[in-house]
């Protein structure tokens, strides 16, 4: 043992009271929406709700008061002195990818109790409302979509968005949101269930998904701005199944070729915009032959492949978009072969509020912790929030190991820091 | 001419070519994924007649002083802009010219090169740009497999910035040979195209290039890739 977990303690006074309440909750969670492997509460699920009940009972036992919203999110309420005002939000999702860990969402939703629930014990009452979500259906790996959740509470999700079927259970995302309690008639009519205008913040805790702090040594960051993105959840690429002896190379429409050429050029695409100074990240993380009818001795006739670029920048986002596009032209005049994309779906890159920066850097300079900035390449609700004009800002934690897998490790020395600072930010906020 | 010399003449021409752009802001991130704040585009220079001539009479003029008469057989340009450079400076030197691909095509010992065998030649390797020498170790590997006795390397730009290159090359036997780098740079005269602020960011980065390029979220160590 270090010396540095007890010099921390010492910075974070009082804080024996987070480390036991995130020990207590990150365990029921885990123990509840384990599955073997990693932590499985997928979006709009049965397990989801399981989080949900766990942590309101939490937040009962602590005397604070609870609700599910329209959107049958959980809220934890700590009553401001001038009610009328409006509310300052924290929080984060509840919901994980399959298999995926226990940190990533249920890190900002805990620390947004922690701070509230030490508020109540001190006896302090914040001018405005205090409101903690935890927010259902972040994750996109149920449904295609990201920020779910909190796009119906902007009315932000389209028939389209509404009818998209789950692979696992052909259920669609509208039926699984009915299934746990969201008032569908108000979502489907697009209709906001949270006026903007009634928050005056967001702020949510996340665990990094990225390695930059773990490679800085840096125990937490304060996020400048979210990545956005586009994405095709299948585009098909329709070329013409042969006997891979008797067809001639000038014959063929080789589905697997046209995709890796495809592939191949984006990918040098990449290379020079980064070369160039643009913030760009692309993906193709499912991508198959159909293993109904796929053999060694058959050319490929059809290939199936997810499409993600992400970036900070809605320009740079526009024009790699086009530049798949019209790659997909390319390639497919010259091998004859067929690209077909279905739906665009798309989130808007956004920008994080400078007071709100500030005044998270100054929380951390007070605490004796680092203040620098970190880009988020990750979505996150935050960036729903932000782009509904509600000033919004993250704090990231170190985490090992990435995410969206089981091996994520965020130190609870690192998650403390974090809940203090934000502590102290909010605190100053609502004095 | 001294090297001094020929380095502030080719870092005039890249400023005249707008070949080295500075961004405070977004970083660039350079192929081996270092990030960085400056990046060069020597290809600009291929664009405009003088400043072609200028560099190509640098180099031969170089050349001609660091290769004592009668030691290289070929220059073989590096596919993609190492090749224009190569031909001129083929044509000044009446040296056989070839060529090196970035990967082999097809196979045979001389699946890499084009332009004829290469086999026995001492043959100097021309690129544009050499950052960590990787690509430059590639094509000499390519070149040496074909039956050519490769030794130097001629670069119109070296990224010295981040360490390590010189010391790959040297280890693989090569002598790395840059008409200018970050150093001609700074050394041009005021005016030239650097912003002072441009000049204070270079000379931050340049100063501890790793943890630069950390900050930047760029490659955060010299280890390889794991
Ligand atoms: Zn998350």
């Amino acid at each position: 043992m270090t010396a540095q977990p007890a010099e921390m303690r010492n910075v974070f006074s009082g804080d024996e009271g987070d480390r036991v309440l995130a020990e207590a909750l990150f365990g029921s969670l885990r123990e509840a929406t384990g599955d073997g492997v990693g932590i499985t509460r997928e979006a709009y699920s049965e397990r989801e709700s399981l989080a949900l009940d766990l942590v309101e009972a939490k937040a009962r036992e602590l005397g604070l008061a609870t609700e599910r919203d329209a959107g049958a999110n959980l809220v934890v309420t700590l009553a401001g002195r001038e009610p009328e005002l409006p509310f300052l939000a924290c929080g984060s999702h509840l919901d994980s990818v399959p298999q995926g860990g226990n940190f990533d969402g249920a890190a900002g939703v805990i620390a947004g109790l922690a701070i509230i629930a030490r508020f109540k014990e001190e006896g302090f009452v914040p001018r405005r409302t205090i409101k903690v979500y935890a927010l259902r259906g972040e994750e996109s790996a149920r449904f295609g979509k990201a920020y779910m959740g909190s796009s119906a509470l902007f009315g932000k999700l389209s028939t389209a968005d509404l009818s998209v079927r789950d692979h696992a259970s052909g259920q669609a995302l509208s039926e699984c949101m009915r299934a746990v309690g969201v008032d569908m008639a108000r979502v489907e009519r697009a209709e906001p269930l949270l006026d903007p205008a009634t928050v005056a913040a967001w702020i949510e805790l996340h665990i990094e998904q990225g390695p930059v702090l773990v490679a800085r040594d840096l125990p937490i960051g304060i996020v400048t701005g979210i990545r956005g993105n586009i994405r095709h959840r299948e585009v098909e690429c329709l070329g013409e199944a042969g006997h891979s002896g008797a067809v001639p190379r000038w014959l063929r429409r080789d589905a697997v070729f046209a995709t890796a050429e495809l592939i191949t050029h984006l990918d040098r695409h990449w290379r020079t915009l980064l070369e160039r100074g643009r913030d760009v990240v692309i993906t193709a993380g499912v991508l198959g032959t159909d293993p109904q009818e796929h053999a060694i001795a058959r050319i490929p006739g059809t290939v199936r492949f997810s499409f993600e670029v992400r970036s900070q920048n809605r320009e740079t986002l526009e024009a790699f978009y086009d530049l798949f596009l019209s790659e997909c032209g390319l390639v497919g005049e010259e091998r004859g072969v067929e690209f077909r994309v279905d739906r665009r779906l798309e989130s808007a890159p956004a920008v994080m509020d400078a007071g709100w920066i500030a005044r998270l850097k100054a929380a951390a300079r007070n605490l004796g912790l680092p203040d620098e900035d970190i880009p988020s390449g990750a979505g996150h609700d935050a960036a729903v929030f932000a782009n509904a004009g509600i000033p919004s800002a993250m704090i990231f934690v170190r985490n090992q190991n990435g995410s969206h897998n089981p091996q994520e490790a965020m130190a609870i020395d690192d998650f403390l820091a974090g809940i203090a600072v934000m502590r102290d930010a909010i605190r100053e906020a609502v004095r | 001419m001294s090297a001094n010399e020929t380095g502030r003449e080719v870092a005039q021409l890249l400023f005249r070519a707008g070949a080295i752009h500075v961004s405070r802001q977004q970083p660039f991130i350079l192929a081996a994924g270092w990030a960085s704040p400056v990046y060069v585009d020597v290809r600009l220079l291929l664009g405009d007649p003088q400043l072609r001539q200028a560099v190509s009479d640098l180099a031969a003029r170089y050349a001609g002083a660091a290769f004592p008469p009668g030691s290289l057989d070929a220059i073989a340009g590096a596919e993609t802009a190492g090749i224009p450079f190569a031909a001129w400076l083929a044509d000044r030197l009446a040296l056989k010219l070839r060529y090196v691909r970035k990967r082999p095509l097809g196979i045979g010992r001389n699946a890499q090169v084009e332009g004829g065998s290469v086999e026995g030649l001492r043959v100097l390797l021309m690129d544009d740009l050499t950052t960590d020498g990787g690509s430059k170790l590639n094509f000499a590997r390519g070149l040496r497999a074909a039956g050519a006795v490769v030794e130097h390397v001629l670069t119109i730009f070296y990224h010295d910035a981040f360490p390590g290159a010189d010391a790959r090359l040297r280890e693989a036997g090569l002598t790395l040979h840059a008409l200018a780098n970050w150093g001609d740079v700074l050394r041009a005269e005021a005016g030239s195209g650097l912003s002072p602020e441009d000049r204070a960011e270079i000379e931050r980065f340049l100063a501890d290039p790793v943890s630069w390029s950390t900050r930047h979220g760029g490659r955060a160590s010299l280890a390889p890739r794991t």
